[in-house]
């Protein structure tokens, strides 16, 4: 996830107010900045980060008061779920930090090969129920799955800059839209599945590393969570990809039933 | 040990500290080679001068007499250095030149064309200064390929110049990884607490020998040249701490410790390094001054060694060092390719250039120091 440096900001808002050619000037420019802004605190109540210690990891999303969904790849030995957090390096009044019990891995992910990015989705049981309110709240699963070009929100705590990274301190969001795939495929040849969906922009606004197990939030609808993507992150032709959650909600619900 | 090294190694850290005592300023110098151009003077001295050049040049521990051991040493040393067929770009041009009237020893010539491979040239300071100064400058830019233009600058020799001893020297290596030129970018560089300057940034994250030195609040990281002839070494100190007190605490001892191989650890590191050039031209005068060598600049020198003529002493020693540091590499064009990976968090150490750092270019097969320098401004 990311933003233009504080000094940059005013200089795209008048590109995006008085230029409908900005994308174009955003690619000439050789720009890589992810394009995003601090989200409207506690405006993505479903938002969950993933701790090890101190150190976040990954991003999360709450789908029960006791499940996190993330990415497969994102799980540690030890580590715990902040719910309902904005900025990090404060502690406010809406913020849990809960240890993770269980963590389930999707059974088909391939733990052994870093190079196969499928079925990137676990689910976390969480030690004890989270407290839900207005700014802790469960996402609703997709039961359709997304149109070519639909708007997306998606957010993370992840660097808003790429290859060097910046991490910031609040939570970031960015406006995609989901590509076809088809255009997919043609971005990453031959390693694009049924089980994965690719979102992104023509301005370069783009997931990155730390953003892992984040939400792609359609229409209010949780239908990915970030997986992986190029690398650097932010190029309009090589989008992000996520685990698409329409693929894997029977999954979702009967691993959440069996163990509540 | 190698005596030769070390005494070269020490000279080096002695110089660097010297030439550097002004820590706003950039500093950049081949050692081995201005040691090289001296233990040929050196060759030619006698008395007290002699004794004084083996010890601001660290010699001392090398057969003390001046034999022929420290000559030898030389001829190995510069012959594996200079040979042809190396990957990286060194362009050095090393001469003594003489007033017409010294009358130099034809075995004095001799030795220093077979032990230094560098000729001797006698000049008419005297009688024609100025066309002598511009020889000079023309010679030293046909030897670095127009590198070096002007090693003396207008006023630096006059009708009483002797023995001017010249030493010019450009590099340019390419690095085993290159860095790709799409991520360079500007970035602002701490020169001190209170003042930034943008520099362009390169970023290469990869495998490299990275360790740090508790001792001294720095990392070392070293960063290989093609074919792993040469290394760059470079030492950060940590974002609180000011690099003259690490330059303080370097002796050859601590640096050979300090960079061994088998101490530093291989990682994945996220390297930040300003892309820059250096061109640095030093009056070396004073500093071998400080360094104990002073009979040789004045009316005690003694060259019996060189020449039958008395009176003959050191008027000037000129080095000037040219370094360019930038992307370039041999990895193949598809290595700029955009990789894929995961987006969760990676725990990847950062060398983050971004405040003054000592630099050391490192010769390998030798284990002598080519060059060294510090990066204090853009």
């Amino acid at each position: 996830m990311g933003r233009p440096p504080p000094c940059a900001i005013q200089p795209w808002i008048l590109l995006l107010l008085f230029m409908g050619a900005w994308a174009g000037l955003t690619r000439a420019q050789g720009s890589k900045i992810l394009e995003g802004r601090e989200c409207i605190p506690h405006s993505q109540p479903w938002q969950a980060a993933l701790f090890q210690g101190e150190r976040l990891i990954c991003g999360g999303v709450l789908v029960g008061d006791r499940w996190v969904l993330t990415a497969a790849h994102c799980k540690k030995q030890k580590y715990s779920v902040r719910l309902g957090d904005h900025s990090l390096q404060s502690r406010d009044q809406p913020e849990q930090e809960i240890q993770v019990a269980q963590s389930i891995q999707h059974p088909c992910y391939n733990n052994s090969n870093p190079e196969d990015h499928s079925h990137d989705i676990m689910l976390i049981r969480l030690q004890n129920s989270a407290n839900l309110g207005d700014k802790v709240k469960p996402v609703q699963l997709a039961n359709l799955c997304p149109k070519v070009g639909q708007k997306c929100i998606i957010s993370g705590w992840g660097t808003v800059t790429s290859p060097q990274e910046n991490f910031p301190n609040t939570l970031n969001c960015a406006e995609v839209k989901i590509y076809s795939q088809n255009k997919c495929e043609r971005a990453y040849p031959g390693k694009i599945t049924e089980g994965m969906v690719c979102a992104g922009s023509s301005n370069g606004a783009d997931t990155c590393q730390g953003d892992s197990g984040g939400p792609l939030v359609c229409d209010g609808m949780l239908q990915g969570i970030t997986s992986w993507g190029s690398d650097p992150c932010g190029k309009p032709e090589k989008p992000g990809v996520y685990t698409k959650i329409c693929r894997y909600t029977t999954w979702i619900k009967k691993t959440m039933d069996n163990r509540d | 040990m190698d005596p030769l090294q070390e005494a070269n190694g020490t000279f080096a850290l002695n110089l660097l500290k010297i030439l550097g005592e002004d820590s706003s300023k950039n500093v950049f110098l081949s050692p081995m080679s201005i040691s090289s151009a001296l233990a040929m003077v050196f060759m030619g001295a006698k008395g007290t001068t002699a004794s004084q050049m083996a010890q601001a040049l660290a010699l001392d521990k090398c057969s003390g007499n001046g034999g022929g051991d420290v000559h030898q040493g030389f001829q190995s040393l510069l012959t594996e250095v200079n040979k042809t067929g190396t990957q990286y770009l060194l362009r050095t041009a090393n001469r003594l030149f003489g007033d017409k009237t010294c009358d130099l020893l034809a075995s004095f010539k001799d030795s220093c064309l077979k032990f230094y491979e560098a000729e001797l040239e006698e000049l008419d300071f005297q009688g024609a200064t100025e066309e002598s100064r511009q020889h000079i400058n023309t010679w030293v830019a046909k030897k670095t390929e127009d590198k070096i233009k002007e090693v003396l600058s207008p006023g630096t020799v006059n009708s009483d110049t002797s023995l001017v001893l010249v030493n010019a020297i450009y590099f340019k290596g390419n690095w085993e990884k290159q860095f790709n030129k799409e991520h360079t970018r500007e970035m602002p560089f701490k020169v001190s607490k209170n003042e930034e300057k943008p520099v362009q940034m390169m970023f290469k994250k990869s495998t490299f020998k990275m360790t740090y030195i508790g001792e001294i609040f720095t990392k070392i990281l070293l960063l290989p040249y093609v074919s792993s002839e040469l290394n760059m070494i470079i030492m950060l100190p940590d974002e609180h701490v000011e690099l003259s007190t690490v330059e303080k605490e370097v002796t050859y001892e601590k640096f050979i410790e300090w960079t061994r191989l088998d101490k530093m650890d291989e990682e994945e590191v996220e390297v930040f390094l300003p892309k820059f050039k250096l061109e640095e031209n030093y009056n070396m005068n004073d500093a071998l001054y400080k360094l104990g060598m002073t009979d040789a600049f004045g009316g005690r020198a003694d060259f019996s060694g060189m020449s039958s003529k008395q009176g003959l002493f050191l008027s000037k020693v000129v080095h000037k060092a040219f370094v360019e540091v930038n992307e370039e590499g041999t990895e193949a064009a598809a290595a700029t390719a955009g990789m894929m990976t995961v987006r969760c968090m990676r725990f990847t150490p950062r060398f983050c250039a971004d405040h003054p750092f000592l630099f050391f270019i490192h010769h390998v097969k030798t284990n002598g120091i080519l060059f060294c320098g510090r990066f204090s401004s853009p």
